[in-house]
């Protein structure tokens, strides 16, 4: 989920397309479909309709979630542990 | 100054050093616990239950200081080591759940205290002998996750570990020298201070979270 959310930020300018995250994310179309919906219902993810399908951008929430998860990353890390 | 009140001293300072020790683990376990509300890491939630345990155990250790019934202040004391071992079994739980696919059979380690239980001579030393046993696992595994990481934190943590792994070895072998007392609380309080050390420089920087 981090990965995929970090994938989301490096093009968030624009908003990231499916083929990009699919690349950077590095998992099947399948599972990238879910996990983006339900980023998106968790309020992590902003899906924008475009002409031809969708782009994503970090939510508020998630920009803070990732900010979070990097941080105690960090945290754990100093104890030599992974989280 | 007579030896009584020379001791009650000694004892006063001892009370004091193990009571900023529970506060500093206690501190630790509740930053573990912010983390683990904000990212559902079972690693964070493993950490905050290991703090706890070793902050209610040293509450409870300092608390056995306490002039009182011998046996009650005995029974305080047994009980707070043993949670102390407690907290110290989830932290190297913790470890044995971070995958270090290079040295897989480090983890086995744990479980080696198992096949030696019946060694049990004294409630006391077992207890003793149980804290130094994971302490040194532990040590052993975040000095393996420093290698593979050259995190500069982890390297202080450690310093923390060996500092209250020595004082452990320290009570254990000398139980009964009351002048190691202080000794032995300022190791452990040492210990525990830098332990405490990666959420000071968590909050120190801090980020802004960006509108969006």
């Amino acid at each position: 989920m981090e990965d995929l959310l970090r994938a989301v930020r490096d093009d968030d300018e624009e908003g990231a397309k499916v083929t990009v995250l699919l690349r950077k994310a590095n998992m099947s179309y399948s599972r990238l479909v879910d996990l983006t919906e339900e980023l998106v219902e968790k309020g992590l993810l902003v899906k924008i309709p475009v002409e031809r399908g969708s782009l994503y951008k970090l939510s508020g929430k998630g920009r803070e979630f990732l900010q979070s998860m990097e941080r105690f990353e960090e945290y754990a890390k100093a104890f030599g542990l992974s989280i | 100054m007579t030896l009584v009140s020379a001791l009650s001293a000694v004892g006063s300072l001892s009370f004091i050093l193990q009571l900023a020790t529970a506060i500093a683990a206690g501190a630790t376990g509740a930053t573990a616990l912010k983390g683990y509300r904000a990212t559902d890491s079972p690693t964070l939630l493993r950490l905050f239950a290991s703090f706890t345990f070793l902050g209610l155990g040293l509450l409870l250790q300092a608390l056995s200081m306490i002039e009182g019934d011998q046996v009650i202040s005995v029974s305080i004391l047994v009980i707070g080591s043993a949670l102390d071992v407690i907290g110290y079994f989830l932290l190297a739980l913790s470890h044995f759940f971070t995958v270090r696919s290079e040295i897989p059979t480090v983890g086995t380690l744990l479980f080696l205290p198992a096949v030696s239980i019946p060694s049990l001579i004294s409630l006391d030393l077992f207890v003793n002998a149980a804290s130094l046993y994971l302490l040194l696992y532990i040590s052993v595994e975040t000095l393996i996750f420093f290698f593979q990481n050259r995190n500069s934190k982890t390297l202080i943590s450690i310093i923390g570990l060996l500092l209250i792994t020595f004082g452990v070895l320290l009570q254990m072998l000398s139980p009964s020298a009351a002048d190691l007392t202080v000794v032995l609380n300022a190791l452990r309080l040492g210990g525990f201070l830098i332990l405490f050390s990666p959420v000071a420089i968590l909050f120190i920087h801090r980020p802004e979270v960006p509108a969006g």
